[in-house]
């Protein structure tokens, strides 16, 4: 920062305030945030969706309450125990609390007493409120055997750890207008996802060609106006001027209303009537033609019923299933509120018609919500209990129920049902509604992998369409998702992942911001409308509500405003001062037609805060740096007193925002507080990505992620299915002040290296490495690996069990004795034992699955089964640790770790911090390696090819930056936009008699000449990913063939052949090397000798008791003749009879033939 | 005919030496077999009797084997490595070839604080074989974990594996020949070739840039100064013959030391390829 003037907020001020958001938030808050509010406001307000339980002519069931208690696991024997998480890893068990819930059943005689009943068991949240973890201090979850630095955010699901992935949606409430297709009937559309207590619909109005608009709710298309008088808006003009008081908006309504005025009825009041009859006239033409509207939907639904029943139906339609997110309720009142919110969507999209919007921009963030693990939880949980849940207390009732006896809820409701359903959708990822991958294996590669994989957001949109703009870059996304850490491939920009400085809202409830709406002078939208027929009436040209503002909360129109920039204005002021809820924003869009303030308070909005400005200067003041810096403040402080607010996308519409405080102008209303928390957590570890080629970054953010370092401090104690970690891992020398807060100092994933670029033997082209053979000899780049084998021993119905032990010879499937004799007496191995591919780790016999025929007639003494653990083919190492114990059904369950050393070797992948990964080409002697005067000798030598296409220029600042760290003793700062500028760390590489260029004079080890140009030598952080040869090397002479085909098996793990596909075959033929040919495909594969009749070309066989070559037609007196096939084409052919076709092979000697 | 040697610096374990005359060939064979074939003594097998430590056998057997043991005495104690590897392959640790070093820690369960084991802590069979230095950490015991092992140590070379290797750095360097165009020089209006350089070996005198004669060893040959000069006045090139080498060792021998046995290997090699010239009956 020596470059750049100090004016207040320095870059290290400010660090300070974002440092106290990331302490005090965390880096999951999102989900546990979530979760706690799921915890503390959905779940009640689910429970008492289902308050009242009506069991039909018999009671009803009330809930009364509920609670949840502590995480506990449930033995056997029926006694519940309080669990850890570690526990809850290690045995298989779920992590998960039990909830309770009072009931009473109310008959006509009354209330009976209260009871309790386990309803189910919810999945428990780590770090969460009803998490005990979270209330730990750092000893105590020590001491409870969790890593302390674990970021939480995540369930325990039978012992595997589990992420609901945030699902990103179009935000539902909203309205979205766009062109219609091409290819379809209509020109424009209109759409909302509308959303409310687990229901969703979605309304569709469109224009057609004609200029006519329809609605299609559910399948069903309905002409608007016909929508919304069964609504409740009966005459013309009261819907023309619920969709616009604009009459060039009005006449584009015209078609529609005429349309839809040949099912209305006629309306003719008599000349001379009074005043009284004309309004009971007009009061029965209103029910006739609402009720004419309803019954013309009603034709739709209930098809051929009465004209009563229809109208009905209808209603009960548009109250249940039409924008249920204002209300599901059958009040008129309710009804009205849709139709207006229906007239808004039409005049929105007549506005798109007119040319006086664009349409809706659906990667907008502002049209974008996250669902958080909260959300997707209730949703399950609702859609459970409404499915199940009140169906299982009906039956139980009506089955049970005397008059004499009090009905015991809790024998018969049975709390399995409900959790295993839950905990099934958990375990596989498969919500209702039919989305898959929602919750997933937490990824414990390293740190920065878990921290990363808790933060992953994903989009909805088929991964096999192009959907190119929801793939790109919005600008929107800026502060709110990493612009670099995605995948590549099918999913590249539909996975993504928070930025540091995102915080998703957790909503506030709509009523606690209404009523201060209109305090503040928005007019209702019905009143509007009845003042503007009045001043319509009185002869006024416009009404004067045209240029005011419309005011929507949520999407939804609620009122008019005179001034929007006031009344958004006003609503700020208040958010600062603490006076409304932080988590509500406002936005004032204006442009030539358009004039509306939107308000939202509504859940799963990426808001990020920045630092308020006014007048030029931020309101950010050194005082409150150092009351934050002491503590004396939170982050929450800040925001509490106007100093930092939250924007959503919307919002920040209408902001100016500052990146430095040197940019600052009297028109920027706010300033970013830390830029580069713009980046995700492992966009955050590149130093200098500004240096970098994007993609470059994009890579790098990717393998990170694969980098083997520490992934868990107590990583002895977990038994992880697989899992690596570094023996010497660095802290970076070259920093980035991210890392701090992400604990990547702490648990860091890579060594510092000494790395030259130079050809040297040209070993390293194509992005190989070359190695010195003696760091690698000191411990360089070592790493462990650990797999786990585990098994239990089931009790199956009959009796029959699994039995863990030494298997006797004379089971089948016995390996003979050599494969268990690393074994001990109980049948398992002895910790610290070597083993190798094909070694049994845990013996283990079964019952058989298939009886052998011989077992069925002789009945009695049916042989058991091997069922042992073996190690993997290919895999060796040494046992690690062994684990006995049950599992939660009280079966015995053996789990046996095998670690592994892994020195780097040939073929090893690493990478640096800036997507330049290779594999190691050749490991040079010491003595060989190049040297500088020094007698430094680089650890690497990667090949200096790999920079100029690349452009990772950040990787050689890096190499300098490096080697200035590492002759002054202390690590340089990196951080993107904020670094130690590099002039001053070429000027310290001259201080210590270093070429400020980072070139240095070499010596061939071989030869001992010098090497007549320079090397750029320095130090750069290298990360050793987690491919390594020995889990991939993989050769076959003769091995297994698959059952089916007999051709070779396919893969490592089954000990497989090489493919040799059509295009190598290709090679050969076009070779014509016929007998390589023949080899390859023929007798190294499913080669196979069958017999064929030379009279009818049919397969026969041979017939072992008769010594006789047997013809399916001619029986022994066809002539056979052994044929040599494929075994495949064999299973053609076969395949073929069983289709009633008759294949024939015409076969004739050749030597007979000449 | 003798080489012209002059020490320029000395300690302990590091010296730096001035030689000229002496064929770069030669220089560098001493150089790589100082790194490669000098036999000291280190840790090459380790029998662990208790290890409940979180650090593994094979890790904590690394880390004991990169202990640098005083090897002075030994050299002429033990067998050469080439035998003794085999007795070793063969589990045979005989006092002829292994010295035995054996540890023991336990921290009891009762205590609340960390034991960190050092080198110094190794208990050896031979006081001339020694861990040079006593503060290296070999692990850590919390509360209730325990430790014993044995460890034989043997002479081994750099070759088979780094722990063998005496030294940490070797390494010679040319000296520079730095000539100057005066012709061409645009001295003292440009003095970019004196900014630039890392090693102030350039100075100006009388409005002409020379070479200061007594810092010309630190010249690193960098050829920032060639980079530099818009005119190509100046130009970097090497004295022949004249070298400085550069040793440091890890404490196992000293430099001297060093220096002698990895002629002494290079004699060695040169008189048993003059055996088997003879006993081919090429030379007499
Ligand atoms: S080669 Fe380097 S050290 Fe030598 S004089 Fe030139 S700049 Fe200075
Ligand atoms: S840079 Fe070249 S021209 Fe300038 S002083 Fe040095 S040698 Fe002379």
């Amino acid at each position: 920062m020596a470059t750049r003037a100090k004016v207040f907020p320095t870059p290290d001020d400010r660090w300070i305030v974002m440092k106290k958001f990331f302490e005090e938030k965390g880096l999951v808050r999102q989900h546990l945030d979530s979760y706690n509010r799921f915890i503390s406001k959905t779940l009640p307000e689910i429970i008492d969706e289902f308050k009242v339980i009506e069991v039909p002519g018999i009671a009803k069931v009330v809930i009364k309450g509920f609670r949840i208690g502590k995480p506990v696991v449930r033995a056997i024997e029926g006694f519940e125990k309080e669990v850890t998480p570690l526990e809850c890893r290690l045995r298989n068990l779920t992590y998960a609390a039990p909830v309770y819930l009072r009931l009473s059943i109310v008959t006509d005689r009354g209330e009976e007493q209260e009871q309790e009943i386990l309803l189910m068991d919810l999945p428990v949240m780590l770090k969460s409120d009803i998490d005990p973890l979270s209330k730990m201090s750092r000893d105590e979850l020590v001491k409870n055997g969790e890593d302390p630095k674990d970021p939480g955010g995540y369930f325990i699901i039978n012992g595997s750890e589990k992420v609901l992935i945030a699902q990103e949606d179009l935000a539902s409430n909203n309205v979205l207008v766009d062109y219609a297709s091409e290819s379809s009937s209509a020109t424009h559309l209109a759409k909302v996802i509308s959303v409310s207590r687990g229901r969703r619909s979605q309304l569709i109005i469109e224009r057609r060609k004609d200029g006519i608009l329809y609605a299609s709710i559910q399948g069903l298309r309905i002409p608007l106006v016909i929508l919304m008088a069964a609504l409740g808006l009966s005459s013309e003009i009261d819907i023309t001027y619920a969709v616009s008081l604009d009459p060039e908006i009005q006449t584009y309504l015209m078609p529609s209303i005429i349309q839809a005025q040949t099912i209305f009825p006629k309306f003719e009041i008599p000349e001379d009537a009074t005043p009284e009859e004309r309004k009971r006239l007009e009061e029965q033409h209103r029910r006739k033609t609402i009720e004419a509207a309803l019954d013309y939907i009603g034709v739709r639904i209930a098809i051929g019923r009465p004209r009563q029943e229809r109208i009905e139906r209808a209603r009960r339609f548009l109250d249940e299933y039409l924008l249920p997110h204002i209300g599901t309720d059958p009040s008129p009142e309710t009804r009205l509120k849709k139709a207006y919110f229906i007239a808004q969507m039409a005049n929105k999209l007549l506005e798109l018609v007119l040319g006086r919007r664009k349409p809706d921009d659906k990667d907008h963030y502002r049209n974008k919500r996250l669902k958080l693990a909260g959300d997707l939880l209730a949703q399950l949980v609702r859609h459970y209990l409404a499915n199940y849940f009140r169906r299982e207390i009906r039956n139980a009732i009506e089955r049970n129920y005397s008059k004499y006896k009090r009905v015991d809820l809790r024998q018969l409701i049975k709390p399995g049902m409900l959790t295993d359903r839950v905990l099934h959708a958990m375990a596989t990822g498969n919500w209702p509604g039919g989305k898959t991958g929602v919750s997933q294996l937490l990824d414990r590669t390293n740190l920065m992998s878990t921290l990363s994989h808790l933060r992953r957001v994903v989009s909805p949109l088929a991964r096999n369409q192009p959907h190119f703009e929801a793939r790109e870059l919005h600008p929107t996304q800026w502060g709110r998702m990493c612009p670099f850490e995605t995948p590549e491939g099918a999913n590249i920009g539909l996975v993504k992942n928070l930025a540091l400085m995102a915080y998703v809202s957790v909503g506030v409830p709509e009523e606690e911001v209404e009523p201060m709406l209109y305090k503040l002078g928005v007019k209702p939208i019905k009143e509007v409308i009845k003042e503007a027929k009045k001043q319509l009436q009185e002869g006024y040209e416009y009404p004067e509500f045209l240029t005011w503002s419309k005011v929507y909360l949520n999407g939804r129109l609620i009122g008019y405003h005179p001034d929007g920039t006031k009344l958004a204005n006003e609503i700020r002021k208040l958010r600062r001062q603490g006076k409304i809820s932080s988590e509500v924003n406002v936005a004032y869009i204006k442009s030539d037609y358009i004039n509306e303030v939107f308000v939202n308070t509504d859940a799963g909005r990426i808001r990020r805060p920045l630092l308020i400005v006014e007048n030029g200067k931020p309101k950010l003041k050194p005082n409150h740096v150092k009351k934050i810096m002491t503590g004396e403040w939170s982050f929450e402080d800040l925001v509490r007193n106007g100093i930092v607010e939250y924007l959503d996308a919307d919002e920040e519409e209408n902001a100016y925002i500052a990146l430095n405080p040197e940019d600052l102008t009297p028109e920027h209303t706010h300033m970013e507080i830390w830029t580069p928390a713009i980046l995700g957590i492992t966009a955050s570890i590149i130093p200098y990505p500004e240096h970098n080629q994007s993609p470059r970054n994009t890579y790098e953010a990717a393998m990170a992620k694969q980098s083997l370092g520490l992934y868990a401090a107590n990583f002895q104690r977990r038994m992880d299915t697989r899992g690596h970690f570094l023996h010497y891992p660095q802290k970076p020398l070259v920093q980035t002040r991210a890392m701090e807060i992400i604990g990547y100092n702490e648990r860091p994933a890579g060594q510092n290296m000494v790395v030259a670029v130079m050809s040297f033997t040209g070993y390293n082209i194509e992005d190989a490495l070359i190695m010195n053979k003696g760091s690698i000899d000191r411990g360089l780049a070592r790493s462990t690996f650990f797999r786990l084998y585990s098994t239990i021993e089931y009790k199956y119905p009959g009796g029959q069990e699994d039995r863990i032990t030494i298997p006797s010879s004379n089971v089948r499937g016995y390996r003979g004795p050599k494969a268990y004799e690393k074994l001990d007496e109980d049948g398992i191995v002895t910790p610290e034992t070597p083993v190798k591919g094909g070694d049994v780790l845990i013996g283990k016999i079964s019952p058989p699955r298939f009886f052998t025929a011989q077992e069925y007639t002789v009945g009695a003494g049916i042989t058991r089964q091997d069922a042992s653990i073996v190690t993997r083919h290919g895999e060796k190492g040494v046992v690690d640790a062994v684990m006995i114990t049950t599992d939660g059904e009280g079966n015995k369950l053996v789990k046996v770790r095998v670690r592994d050393l892994r020195i780097p070797e040939l073929g090893d992948k690493f990478a640096s911090r800036h997507g330049q990964k290779g594999v190691i080409g050749l490991i040079v002697p010491h003595e060989n390696m190049p040297f500088t005067e020094d007698g430094i000798v680089p650890d690497l030598i990667i090949n200096p090819h790999a920079f100029p296409s690349r452009m990772t220029v950040g990787q050689l600042i890096e190499s300098i930056a490096g080697k200035a760290a590492a002759l002054e003793g202390h690590s340089i700062d990196a951080t993107p936009f904020y670094k130690e500028s590099i002039e001053n760390l070429q000027i310290t590489l001259k201080r210590y008699g270093y070429p400020e260029t980072g070139m240095e004079a070499m010596y061939d080890g071989r030869t001992g000449e010098i090497l007549h140009s320079p090397i750029f030598i320095g130090i750069v952080y290298y990360q050793k990913l987690h491919h390594m040869v020995a889990d991939k090397i993989h050769a076959r002479a003769r091995g297994p063939v698959q059952i089916l085909t007999r051709q070779p098996t396919e893969g490592r793990a089954k000990e497989g052949g090489l493919r040799f596909g059509e295009m190598e075959r290709d090679c050969l033929v076009g070779h014509g090397a016929s007998l390589l040919l023949k080899e390859q495909m023929l007798d190294k594969s499913d080669r196979t000798i069958i017999y064929v009749c030379e009279l009818c070309g049919h397969i026969g066989w041979y017939d072992r008791v008769r010594g006789k070559y047997i013809c399916p037609i001619h029986k022994d007196k066809g002539k056979l003749k052994p044929v040599e096939v494929s075994y495949a084409f064999k299973l053609l052919l076969q395949e073929l009879m069983s289709l009633c076709i008759m294949p024939r092979l015409r076969i004739k000697d050749i030597a007979r033939e000449e | 005919m003798y080489l012209e040697i002059r020490i320029l610096e000395k300690s302990s374990n590091r010296v730096k030496l001035y030689l000229k005359d002496i064929p770069l060939h030669v220089l560098n064979s001493i150089r790589r077999t100082m790194i490669a074939d000098v036999p000291t003594m280190a840790i090459d097998t380790v029998v662990f009797t208790v290890n409940s430590t979180i650090f593994y056998d094979e890790y904590i057997a690394h880390r004991l084997g990169l202990i640098p043991l005083t090897s002075e005495a030994a050299l002429e104690k033990y067998k050469p490595p080439e035998e003794c590897r085999e007795a070793s392959e063969r589990g045979l640790f005989t006092e002829d070839c292994f010295v035995k070093l054996d540890l023991e820690g336990e921290n009891p369960p009762s205590s609340n604080s960390i034991i960190t084991l050092y080198s110094g802590d190794l208990r050896t069979s031979d006081p001339d074989v020694k861990p040079v230095y006593d503060k290296i950490p070999i692990a850590i015991l919390s509360p209730g974990q325990m430790i014993s092992f044995e460890a034989y140590a043997r002479l081994g070379r750099g070759r088979e594996h780094a722990k063998w290797s005496p030294v940490s750095v070797a390494a010679h360097k040319f000296i520079a020949d730095i000539s100057i165009d005066n012709e061409k020089c645009r001295a003292p209006d440009c003095t970019d070739c004196i900014n630039v350089c890392p090693r102030n070996i350039l100075i100006i005198d009388n409005d002409r840039v020379k070479v200061s004669s007594d810092r010309i060893f630190d010249c690193s040959l960098c050829k920032v100064c060639e980079e530099a000069c818009k005119y190509r006045a100046i130009k970097i090139n090497w004295r022949k013959d004249e070298y400085i080498l550069l040793v440091e060792t890890t404490g196992a021998l000293s430099p001297k030391r060093v220096l002698l046995e990895a002629i002494k290997v290079l004699e060695s090699k040169l008189d048993s390829l003059v055996e088997s010239l003879k006993m081919e009956g090429i030379t007499k």
